[in-house]
């Protein structure tokens, strides 16, 4: 009975995750730091499968935020400097469900001109 | 902002010289809308299109460290002894007392560069004059340069040629009338030695390497070599017509 459980639940997951990316939001889906800052931001994030799912952050694989079949704005802060995917996986078997990437980007300096010598020029 | 650290060597070509080690070399680089600094080096562009752009620069002039490595005296007074030409002394006078070797003071020019920039190459071409009353002559410097990168590695290999005016090469490179004292109270005009090679080209050769690390960090190696002309000889100071400067370490920039 459970050895045909198992590859049924695979096959519900194969079926949903079609919907993923209209189930699973994230935002906002960037952060914008000032010249070469870490980027501290707020993101709101919500879900809705048919199953339970944990959301991990891809740099802590083993470390579940929260999880749940209905998810509504839940609320994380983080500090990035690099960027950031959010994963949802299975609670049970820890099968990628959906992945969302916050990108981190860098507010550039303002000029018209491209540099002149190689950052790393030093003579 | 950058700060290397490691160690390197500003060569001397002077007779007796002794290399300057470096450990620390800074590096300040600034671009806002038009205008940008590169160390002490000022720019404002003027005009681009289809990867040429016109600037107008200025930049400070480093050839007068090829001459404050050492006492000038002692390194003029080498070259004398172990140079080919024939001299003619005064039995009255002391050989160190004829030579008075003034003090080169460094220059900043001020001019117009061109660049031009396609795919990995970049050619640079800057005129400059001599804007600090040091010594009215002028830089005409060509470079070009090849860039080559793959994944954290990055190389570059620039190649440059640089034209000094008569007044900016016997300037830094020769013996001038304040160098030496006259050769006797009846010519005071005539002077004991005086050499101006005048104008010269000036070949160099620039390697660079670097290897990205995390956290804003390189490491570094690079190494630079230019050729003095064969006319620069005469003059006596240079024991060397290679000029050498080398560093390897880490750059950090924030």
């Amino acid at each position: 009975m459970v050895k045909a459980v198992y590859p049924a639940s695979l096959l519900l997951f194969s079926a949903l995750s079609w919907a993923q990316d209209n189930n699973f939001s994230v935002l906002p889906q960037a952060c914008i730091s000032a010249k070469q800052q870490s980027c501290k931001i707020e993101l709101s994030i919500s879900w809705h499968f048919p199953v339970p799912v944990c959301l991990n952050q891809q740099q802590q694989p083993g470390r579940a935020l929260v999880c749940g079949t209905d998810i509504n704005n839940y609320t994380l802060s983080v500090d990035m400097d690099t960027n950031l995917v959010l994963e949802l996986r299975h609670h049970h078997h820890k099968t990628l469900v959906a992945s969302k990437t916050i990108k981190y980007l860098q507010q550039a300096e303002i000029s018209a001109v491209s540099p002149r010598r190689l950052s790393w020029s030093i003579f | 902002m950058s700060l290397a650290v490691g160690f390197g060597q500003y060569g001397n070509i002077l007779h007796q010289g002794e290399s300057t080690p470096l450990y620390l070399v800074p590096r300040f680089s600034y671009y806002r809308q038009r205008f940008y600094l590169e160390n002490l080096d000022p720019g404002y562009n003027l005009w681009q299109q289809d990867g040429f752009l016109l600037d107008i620069t200025a930049k400070q002039s480093f050839d007068a460290l090829l001459l404050r490595q050492n006492p000038l005296k002692d390194s003029l007074l080498r070259g004398l002894i172990h140079s080919k030409k024939l001299f003619v002394v005064p039995t009255s006078s002391q050989l160190d007392e004829l030579f008075t070797p003034t003090r080169r003071h460094f220059s900043y020019l001020a001019g117009f560069s061109l660049f031009y920039d396609k795919a990995n190459w970049q050619f640079a071409s800057a005129l400059q004059q001599d804007v600090s009353n040091v010594h009215h002559g002028l830089e005409w410097q060509h470079k070009i340069r090849y860039l080559w990168q793959t994944g954290p590695v990055t190389m570059a290999i620039t190649s440059e040629y640089r034209y000094l005016s008569s007044n900016y090469s016997n300037y830094y490179f020769g013996v001038g009338p304040d160098d030496s004292k006259a050769f006797s109270s009846r010519q005071p005009d005539k002077r004991f030695y005086l050499y101006q090679p005048g104008s010269q080209w000036l070949p160099a050769l620039k390697l660079e390497s670097s290897y990205q690390l995390p956290n804003k960090t390189r490491l570094l190696l690079n190494w630079r070599r230019e050729w003095l002309p064969t006319a620069y000889r005469d003059s006596l100071y240079f024991q060397k017509r290679q000029h050498d400067i080398w560093f390897a370490g880490v750059l950090w920039s924030w």
